[in-house]
């Protein structure tokens, strides 16, 4: 439930962000197409990741930045990503030299994780082309290595993922493919594509959808690509865009779930022995509970109902609710929305970015969405929805029921990607969001600033494990406390396009200890603390024994 | 009622007057009216002074001229012209600010359109000049349900129930709505309530499992499930609810089955939604209209084979290529009768038709009716030779 002032009359809930983009970032611009959005090139926007580089434990910003059709059809590059460096108090300035990334073909979203087992973060950047790699020299800078990386293709990578999937000690990589898109070959603005009877530009329907990839990391600084082998394949491949890792039949592998636009989402359920299962259909996560198939975009993904296995939450585009699926038995997932409060009031928008997160620290987790849609001509009469969008806050008033909030201002905007993370270090979480043709936004979560402190405890907890999966992704961490527990993974996919710090956070309410937290690590060991410290970041090494 | 006065208005002039008897002036492209229909916004269109329409009885004729116009908007709304219904709508009420049948129908042309808010905003207002046709309203609670504004679709079925307790549509919605808003033991009473007045319902006897279902009681949901597909066995939902009923109770065998058709049905649910999307606007195009019939065929709904085949040959009765895409249909369909009687029409309507002729011989000798098949190839012989003639 989010923190409410006191107060005698009734007033209207506030926003529980403020935007801070002018005081902490400055004006940081991407470029996706031009503003007619007369291809589907143009509309997915940029991606961001919120991760700690240099190693200070402060949340620094990646921002993938994109293009433009003129500039790519004349083979010029796409602008570069770039790295703001956080000064521990949620204050960002532009990385030095080092740590300067070359502009690619069309940059898209990104992923975070220590492929060479340093134990430092190294940046994986998908983008309209084969994926890059910038590997981080020990907190000093990147140097790219995308040229040997092995990252074959030249597919429209949307998200990506690190994960050890074959439980080597290694990250490997899965890549999330959108379609087909040849400049020339894409119907051109007019071509006969239509929505609600508006001409508006083609796809994702009646576009060819691209494989996902899978790369494992064969530890000599190479990846090879093993979809085939890993049976990581569709027949019929949907249009990927959001992808989130989980361990959804709690069988100590690691799964992955991927959101695809307009055709049924993908289960990638791992089997133990390197290959994969689809089963989407079979877990009831590929449809609504309408069976339709629906444009899947953000995910969110935690374990939202307090059942000890991971919920996912799926943005979804306009007169389509965005879709709660709730983990059940036998491995099953109830598509939910409704019940909740989740759906009825998403119907109007596209939403993109997501996630399922304590925001008001009372111990239950609440949404966010941040909508816009896909078509300028959204404006036009007659559609019911618009181009600019209000963001969402989703209130879980610690029963599973949800009500909806303005995120911040309550201007409407074109939002796309968004990462979260404790930016100033204050203990609640705090969100940046790709704006379409416009500023990145920083909103500050002003929980803390408002809200007794000893109403609003937390803990942070990062892993450090013994392998060269250093950040002990896939790990779980189950922390108990009076008056709750909770479960999470730790992953650093953030659904559309979007990465965050491989580390787990609990809202804790008016609980000033945690009892007892269990880390269950990557390796299937077990290491168990009393008694914890809260309102602090814990670092916990993994134990020999 | 506005039901009343809709079918009175239609019965007594649709079949005398055409568009261009609607007062607007002939020389203003229609087309050019339809897309200034389209693209405007319903709020805009001018009020009435306040009471005006307060002593409005939708049981008496309106004046000839009104009457003409609604007639002519209307007649397009059945024809699915949804775009002229609409520019003759907006042209009468430029005139008569919020006459309340005007706005009523122009609502039902947003919804059919899809255009949900443009339906809320005309039949609040139909709602507003003429209170005492509460019970006509049950649209406004399906705009509602669409926007996704479930307390308010719950509270407008409710009204309209209040004035027409065995509306069963609006009944269906508050069952619904109230499933939206969580309350599902008594949007499954409700359910229950719409199946006991009409045991046929398909969509009801669907939501009736998925409550089932979702309320945990799972070999009620698959009952329930199972009759709804074979109520509407083209309906993708059904096939899925069977499918995720099975699983969870865990008939995975069953579930396979139930999917590989739900699989082919989604597939072409989600093309016909496409290609009605289309016909919105373009309501005579024949390539969507070709296509519809393809995809009703591929899944062997001969019902509804048959109602898409006849919208599409009245759109040109003599066409031969349309009749015997029709009689193809029927064949690729198996069945013999709607094939028959496609036959026979291809025969009586396309007589002077080579191509008519020939096929009709395949046809003939396909069901060995061979005295229909001599007399078809004998007649396509003739009307060969003719050409051939003509030609030389």
């Amino acid at each position: 439930m989010l923190f409410h002032l006191q107060d005698t009359a009734p007033k209207p809930p506030e926003p529980l962000f403020v935007e801070r983009a002018a005081e902490t970032l400055g004006s940081v611009l991407t470029t996706c197409g031009t503003r007619a959005k007369d291809y589907i090139l143009e509309v997915d926007g940029g991606g961001l990741a919120l991760a700690d580089f240099d190693g200070d434990a402060a949340l620094d910003l990646v921002v993938v930045d994109g293009s433009t059709i003129e500039r790519a059809s004349k083979g010029e590059p796409g602008f570069p990503p770039r790295l703001f460096l956080n000064d521990g108090h949620g204050k960002f300035r532009p990385a030095g030299e080092t740590w300067t990334m070359t502009g690619g073909r069309w940059g898209m979203g990104c992923a975070v994780g220590d492929v060479d087992g340093d134990g430092w973060l190294d940046l994986a950047v998908t983008q309209w082309g084969p994926t890059r790699l910038f590997l981080n020299q020990k907190g000093q800078g990147f140097v790219e290595a995308t040229a040997t990386a092995g990252l074959v293709g030249d597919s429209w990578g949307t998200s990506a993922a690190f994960l050890d999937y074959d439980r080597d000690g290694r990250l490997d990589l899965a890549v999330v493919n959108y379609l087909e898109f040849v400049i020339g070959k894409i119907p051109p603005p007019g071509g006969g594509c239509s929505w609600k009877g508006v001409p508006v530009m083609c796809g994702p329907e009646g576009l060819v959808g691209q494989q996902d990839q899978l790369f494992r990391n064969l530890g000599d600084g190479k990846f090879a690509d093993v979809s085939a082998a890993a049976k990581f394949q569709m027949e019929q491949p949907g249009y990927g865009l959001g992808a989130t890792t989980l361990d959804y039949d709690g069988d100590g592998d690691v799964d992955l779930f991927v959101g695809n636009d307009s055709t049924p989402n993908n289960l990638w359920e791992n089997q133990g022995d390197g290959t994969f299962r689809e089963v989407a259909f079979l877990r009831g996560c590929g449809h609504d509970s309408n069976g339709r198939e629906q444009a899947s975009m953000g995910i969110g993904c935690a374990d939202v109902d307090g059942d000890g296995r991971e919920d996912l939450m799926v943005t979804t585009f306009s007169g389509e609710n965005n879709s709660l699926f709730l983990s059940k038995r036998d491995k099953l997932f109830r598509e939910s929305s409704f019940s909740v409060g989740l759906g009825g009031p998403s119907m109007p928008f596209l939403g993109w970015g997501t996630a399922l997160a304590d925001l008001d620290l009372d111990g239950d987790l609440d949404s966010f969405v941040f909508n816009g849609h896909v078509y300028p001509q959204a404006d036009n009469p007659g559609t019911d929805t618009t181009y600019a969008q209000v963001d969402q806050v989703y209130e879980n008033n610690g029963k599973l029921k949800f009500t909806m909030r303005p995120l911040s201002d309550g201007k409407p905007r074109v939002s796309r990607a968004s990462t979260i993370g404790d930016l100033d270090g204050d203990g609640d979480l705090d969100l940046v969001a790709i704006q379409l043709d416009g500023e990145v936004r920083v909103l500050v979560n002003t929980t803390r600033e408002r809200a007794p402190k000893e109403q609003t405890h937390w803990l942070a907890v990062e892993l450090r494990a013994k392998d060269a999966n250093r950040f002990a992704l896939g790990a779980e961490v189950l922390a108990e406390w009076e008056g709750g527990r909770r479960g999470a993974e730790v992953r650093t996919s953030g659904g559309y396009q979007a990465a965050i710090q491989p580390r787990v956070h609990f809202g804790l309410g008016s609980a000033g200890l945690v009892k007892r937290l269990v880390v269950r690590w990557p390796s299937g060991k077990e290491q168990s603390l009393s008694d914890v410290a809260v309102d602090r970041l814990l670092v916990i090494e993994e134990a020999l024994q | 009622m506005i039901a009343t006065c809709a079918v009175w208005c239609v019965l007594a002039f649709a079949p005398t007057i055409g568009f261009a008897q609607d007062g607007a002036s002939p020389k203003l492209d229609v087309r050019a009216r339809v897309e200034q229909a389209l693209q405007r916004d319903p709020s805009t269109l001018p009020n009435a002074a306040a009471g005006k329409w307060a002593d409005w009885d939708a049981t008496k004729p309106l004046g000839d001229t009104l009457v003409r116009a609604l007639a002519a908007g209307i007649g397009a709304y059945q024809r699915g012209e949804l775009g002229l219904a609409l520019a003759q709508f907006h042209g009468l009420l430029e005139v008569e600010p919020d006459l309340p049948p005007a706005l009523y129908h122009a609502g039902l042309c947003y919804f059919r359109l899809r255009r949900y808010k443009d339906c809320a905003t005309l039949i609040e207002r139909f709602e507003a000049a003429a209170p005492r046709e509460i019970g006509a309203t049950r649209v406004l609670g399906h705009s509602y349900y669409s926007l996704g504004r479930y307390g308010d679709a719950r509270a407008q079925y409710e009204q309209v129930l209040a004035a027409v307790p065995d509306d069963v549509e609006a009944r269906r919605g508050l069952a619904l709505s109230m499933m939206r808003l969580g309350q599902l033991d008594e949007a499954l009473a409700e359910l229950e309530n719409v199946l006991a007045r009409k045991p046929e319902h398909a969509d009801a006897q669907t939501w009736k499992a998925q409550l089932l279902f979702d309320l945990g009681r799972s070999e009620e949901a698959l009952a329930a499930a199972l009759r709804a597909r074979e109520l509407g066995p083209f309906e993708p939902k059904s096939w899925y609810l069977v499918s995720q009923i099975q699983l969870d109770l865990g008939h995975d065998a069953d579930a396979e089955a139930a999917r590989a058709r739900f699989e082919v049905l989604s597939r072409a649910a989600s093309e016909i939604r496409s290609l009605e999307a289309l016909l919105l606007t373009d309501p005579h195009a024949l390539g969507p209209q070709h296509r519809l019939v393809e995809v009703h065929v591929s899944i062997g709904d001969a019902k509804t084979v048959r109602e898409r085949l006849a919208r599409l040959v009245s759109e040109a009765p003599k066409a031969v290529e349309l009749r015997i895409f029709a009689l193809d249909a029927w064949v690729a369909l198996g069945d013999e009768e709607g094939a028959r009687n496609a036959a026979l029409e291809l025969e009586r309507e396309c007589a002077d038709e080579a191509a008519a002729w020939q096929r009709l011989e395949s046809f003939w000798a396909s069901v060995r009716d061979r005295v229909r098949q001599v007399q078809a190839s004998e007649r396509y012989l003739r009307l060969k030779g003719g050409v051939k003639d003509a030609r030389e």
